[in-house]
């Protein structure tokens, strides 16, 4: 069974519709119980919404938090807004897009060419995700300070991509083996080099997995702060989420619960707003490469 | 006659060519990983096995054995393990019941999933004030005459490290959710309909046809939940309980960032990182070869 075939939501109705149950007790009990769990899922949610618009008493230090909207006030200059959220699109998207050409190129040499030791180079290539950060914090911060990579954006989007490799690149991997051999053969046949086969006929056949590997690389890359509280120090350069953790820190805006609310509020905001435009997409993107 | 041996050489330095490709669109990927991934690796490994300029010497590592803070660190991981049933159960549960089409069950899948979506240090700022000494919770509890256990969830020692999985399960359920659903999806129709033309019940049917069917995804989430148990908590805990009261709270990934900060021991600190390696070799073995085979056989 393919991976991108396998999560279809309209197949998913059809299969729930034909086993759907007449209403019945149990069904009711199913029923509330699931509409707990979503309430239980947005309650914490509204509650910050609600606590970050409410006005309070300003601690005589600080942005005023008293005036209308002041709490996000705060929260907006806390989190150096709206330079942060620049930082974070500017990183995030360069680490997506960065992505997709290596572990494109990686996974298209692994599947669908023949050279001497590709297995066991795959097998290691995707045998690193099992070095994470925290196994080699100290040695990996001392090789970046001695490449002067620290404080750096182009040194924060290649940690970014270092850990993003052996699943993007398995991701890829996947897919490619789905596609149709004869559709490659042709383009060789017609005189295509290799990155022209990739670029050309490859690629726009990968749209589900540009996507599946864009959005998931995008929502851990947008959400990280290890890494960030690790390469970058100038509070200028982290992205929004980075910068909101380490506010929630100082004195200055953990003295107020409302601050606090408004803090978490700015950096919930842009993924709330995403995921409502785009849910249905990121619902498939996330799922995708779960299923064997 | 020149001409041919034109074309033949040209052949031949095609052949040249298309023998190194395959290695020159690998070599960005190795190349990184190589340099940063296996080199500070190594140089971890040497690091914490040297003491004052001796190689090979185990001192960092039986140094940790009288380290207080690693040692609850390692316990307060066990208890993250000891909750890995939950973590498993509960979405399975809850994806069988969306699965039933019940009313409104993709409406419920999106709310779901969206607490994963969310940055993990702001939910940790959420439930800290959520779950805080007069938060919602408390609030809710106090009403209802349980005043006693209305207490700060987050910054009491014996119930810090069990609000942050409680936590961490709010965040994490909704992928195991569309994870478990994505694999029912794939289930073949006709298997529901020849268990229905055998008079089989809906119990019957879970127990023979769904339960099987999602066997592997259940293994594929129990080992993505244990690497995450010890790999992934550093922002859900840097923002909601900072690893205390005390330590109460602190896991090893947050023991290893703090030695990184204070910047006294490289050595030990990589002892630790290496350590915490060995502990998640065997799930990420796993993971590995799931990735593997499901990568290689189509």
């Amino acid at each position: 069974m393919s991976s991108q075939t396998a999560f279809e939501p309209q197949a998913l109705g059809s299969v729930a519709i034909r086993t759907r149950r007449r209403i019945t007790g149990r069904n009711i009990a199913a029923i509330v119980a699931l509409t707990a769990i979503s309430v239980a899922v947005l309650g914490p949610i509204f509650y910050t919404i609600a606590t970050a618009l409410e006005p309070s008493p300003w601690a005589g230090y600080g942005p005023d938090t008293s005036v209308v909207l002041g709490s996000i006030l705060a929260a907006w200059q806390y989190g150096l807004m709206p330079g942060s959220l620049l930082n974070s699109v500017i990183l995030s998207t360069s680490a997506v897009v960065i992505l997709w050409i290596v572990c494109s190129m990686a996974a298209y040499a692994f599947t669908l060419m023949r050279f001497p030791g590709r297995e066991l180079l795959f097998l290691l290539v995707l045998a690193t995700v099992m070095i994470p950060v925290q196994v080699i914090m100290f040695p990996l911060f001392v090789e970046y300070n001695d490449l002067g990579l620290l404080n750096s954006y182009h040194g924060m989007i290649l940690a970014f991509v270092i850990f993003g490799i052996p699943l993007t690149t398995f991701q890829f991997a996947a897919y490619f083996k789905t596609l149709p051999r004869e559709i490659l053969d042709a383009a060789r046949v017609d005189g295509a080099s290799t990155l022209q086969t990739l670029f050309r006929v490859v690629l726009p056949m990968s749209k589900p997995i540009l996507a599946v590997t864009g959005i998931i690389n995008f929502v851990w890359t947008w959400n990280d702060v290890l890494l960030p509280f690790l390469f970058l120090q100038d509070s200028e350069k982290k992205p929004l989420v980075a910068q909101l953790a380490v506010v929630t820190g100082s004195q200055f805006a953990s003295a107020s619960t409302h601050v606090l609310a408004a803090i978490a509020l700015l950096g919930f905001a842009p993924t709330v707003v995403v995921y409502l435009i785009a849910q249905r997409q990121i619902v498939r993107g996330i799922t995708a490469g779960s299923v064997k | 006659m020149s001409s041919q041996q034109n074309v033949s050489r040209r052949r031949r330095g095609r052949a040249k060519r298309e023998a190194i490709t395959p290695f020159l669109l690998i070599l960005p990927a190795m190349a990184i990983l190589v340099v940063f991934k296996a080199y500070p690796f190594v140089n971890g490994l040497i690091d914490s096995l040297t003491r004052k300029e001796v190689f090979p010497s185990i001192a960092n590592y039986e140094r940790m054995l009288t380290d207080k803070v690693w040692l609850e660190a390692l316990g307060n991981s066990v208890k993250g393990i000891a909750l890995l049933p939950v973590f498993i159960l509960v979405p399975l549960v809850i994806a069988f019941a969306l699965f039933t089409g019940i009313r409104g069950w993709r409406t419920h899948r999106a709310i779901y999933l969206l607490s994963y979506l969310l940055p993990a240090a702001m939910a940790g700022v959420v439930f800290s004030l959520f779950m805080g000494f007069e938060g919602p919770i408390n609030g809710a509890l106090r009403s209802v005459g349980l005043e006693a256990i209305a207490i700060a969830w987050f910054s009491t020692t014996g119930t810090a490290m069990w609000a942050v999985y409680a936590l961490v399960l709010w965040a994490w359920f909704g992928l195991g959710t569309v994870t478990y659903l994505a694999a029912l999806a794939t289930i073949p129709e006709e298997q529901f309909e020849a268990a229905r033309l055998d008079g089989a019940t809906a119990m019957q049917a879970l127990r023979a046809i769904t339960i099987p069917w999602v066997r592997p995804t259940i293994g594929y989430w129990a080992v993505l939940c244990t690497a995450g148990l010890f790999l992934w908590l550093f922002p859900f805990i840097t923002t909601s309980t900072g690893g205390g009261p005390g330590n109460s709270s602190t896991t090893p990934e947050i023991r290893i960032w703090e030695v990184f900060q204070q910047g006294m021991n490289p050595n030990y600190a990589s002892a630790l990182g290496i350590t915490l390696f060995l502990i998640v070799l065997v799930f990420s073995a796993l993971q590995v070869r799931w990735m593997y085979t499901s990568a290689s056989d189509s």
